[in-house]
C-alpha cells in the first residue's frame, strides 16, 4: 500500500465513521443491544465525534475505543469484499462497523 | 512432518473424520439433537472441493454445531464443549490435539497465543491446566502483507519447551515449523515481532486477534443478511432486521423489539442490524 493509498483509505474510513447512523449496517454485541436505543445512539454519536485514535496501531482510523455511560467499548471496521469475505483495507472493499464491549 | 494443505488428501480425509466425530458428539451430546444434522454436514463436505473442505474444517465444531442446530452458545454450552474436548483427548490422545506440556511454567499463555497467532494458528486454549492447540487451526490468512503460507499441523512440545526469547532459539523454532516457504525478509518480519516483548507488541497482538474474530462475525452477518434479504424486502419493507450471528435466527423489528430479541441471545453473540431494503438501497450493499 502506497502512502497515498494509505491516506485515501484513512479518509474514507473517517468519512464512513463520521456519517454513521442507525440506518446503516452495524454489528453490535448482544449485551450492548440490550441496553436500549438511547445507549446505542450515544455510542454512535461518540464514535462519530471521536478524534483520539489511541489503539489504532496501524493508523487507518479503523479501530477505536470509546467510553459511554462508564462502559468501555471497542469499535472496528471490518473490510469485506463483494463476496462478503474478509478483505484487506481498500477503497473498493465494503466496510461493516462492529461494536463490542472492551475485553 | 505431516502437512495440512489442499493437496494432502489422505491427511485431509483423516482430519475430516476426526472433525466429524467431534461435531457429531457436540450435536448429540451438548445440543441433544439428531446426529443426522452432523452427518449431512459431513456428507456435504465430502462433495466439496478439497480447499473448501479445508476451510470449512477451520471453523470450530462448536460454532458449526450451533449453526446446524440453530442454538445459541452460552457459557454453560462452552463449558460442556471444553469437557467434551478434554474427554476426546483422553480417548484419542494423539489425534485431536497437540498437548504442550509444561510450557506455561516457562512461557506465559499470552505469549504462546501470540506466537501461534503470528504463525497462523488459532489461539491456544487452556483446559484443566493444559494448553491445547486445536489441530485443525491451520490458517491461510497471511500476517499483514505476507503471502499466504501453509503451516504444519504438528506443534510438538519440545519445540516450545525451553525457548528463551532470543534470536537463535526463535530462529531455530521457526525453521522447524515453517516449510521453508518463507523468504528471509518474511522470517525477519516475524522475528522482529517475536523478539520484542514490549507492551506495545502485546497490545498489537491482542488487537489483531480481536479484529480477526470480529471480521469473521461481520462475514457471517453479511452472508446471513444477503441470504434472506430479498424475502424480507418483499414482506417487511421499511423495517429493520436483527440477525444473530451465532445462531442465524433473525427478526424484523420496530423500535424496542430489537432489545427483546437480544435478551434471548448469549451476551457475546453479535447482532447484525440493518435496514430491510432491496440490495441497491442499502448503504454499501
Amino acid at each position: 500500500m502506497s502512502p497515498k493509498d494509505f491516506d485515501r483509505i484513512r479518509r474514507e474510513n473517517d468519512r464512513f465513521r463520521q456519517s454513521l447512523n442507525d440506518a446503516d449496517v452495524i454489528l453490535w454485541q448482544a449485551d450492548l443491544v440490550r441496553r436500549g436505543s438511547d445507549f446505542r445512539d450515544a455510542v454512535l454519536r461518540t464514535i462519530r465525534e471521536q478524534s483520539n485514535f489511541e489503539g489504532d496501531v496501524v493508523g487507518l482510523h479503523d479501530w477505536g475505543t470509546v467510553v459511554v455511560d462508564n462502559q468501555s467499548i471497542e469499535w472496528t471496521l471490518a473490510y469485506l469484499d463483494r463476496n462478503a469475505e474478509a478483505a484487506p483495507p481498500d477503497l473498493a472493499n465494503r466496510r461493516v462497523m462492529v461494536i463490542a464491549s472492551s475485553r | 512432518m505431516a502437512i495440512i494443505d489442499d493437496t494432502n488428501y489422505d491427511l485431509l480425509s483423516t482430519i475430516g473424520r476426526d472433525y466429524a466425530r467431534i461435531l457429531r458428539a457436540v450435536v448429540t451430546q451438548i445440543f441433544d439433537e439428531n446426529a443426522e444434522l452432523a452427518d449431512s454436514f459431513e456428507r456435504s463436505l465430502e462433495d466439496s472441493p478439497a480447499r473448501e473442505r479445508l476451510l470449512a474444517l477451520h471453523e470450530s465444531p462448536l460454532e458449526i454445531a450451533a449453526a446446524l442446530t440453530g442454538r445459541a452458545i452460552n457459557d454453560r454450552i462452552r463449558a460442556q464443549y471444553e469437557r467434551l474436548l478434554a474427554d476426546a483427548r483422553s480417548e484419542h490422545p494423539s489425534e485431536e490435539f497437540e498437548v504442550l506440556k509444561d510450557v506455561h511454567d516457562q512461557l506465559p499463555v499470552e505469549f504462546i497465543g501470540y506466537l501461534l497467532y503470528l504463525l497462523g494458528y488459532q489461539p491456544v486454549q487452556e483446559i484443566s491446566g493444559n494448553i491445547f492447540v486445536w489441530k485443525l487451526g491451520v490458517s491461510f490468512l497471511p500476517v499483514e502483507s505476507m503471502r499466504p503460507i501453509v503451516l504444519t499441523p504438528k506443534f510438538p512440545a519440545h519445540h516450545l519447551e525451553g525457548i528463551k526469547i532470543n534470536k537463535k532459539a526463535v530462529s531455530e523454532f521457526l525453521n522447524h515449523v515453517f516449510m521453508r516457504r518463507l523468504s528471509d525478509s518474511d522470517v525477519e518480519f516475524l522475528l522482529k515481532h517475536l523478539l520484542s516483548t514490549s507492551d506495545e507488541t502485546w497490545r498489537r497482538g491482542r488487537i489483531a486477534r480481536i479484529r480477526r474474530e470480529r471480521t469473521i462475525a461481520a462475514e457471517r452477518g453479511v452472508k446471513l443478511y444477503e441470504l434472506s434479504r430479498s424475502k424480507m424486502a418483499r414482506r417487511d419493507p421499511g423495517e429493520q432486521v436483527a440477525i444473530s450471528v451465532a445462531t442465524g435466527r433473525y427478526v424484523t423489528v420496530r423500535g424496542h423489539e430489537v432489545e427483546e430479541f437480544a435478551r434471548g441471545l448469549a451476551s457475546e453473540d453479535f447482532v447484525f442490524i440493518a435496514p430491510v431494503a432491496p440490495p441497491q438501497q442499502s448503504r454499501g450493499y
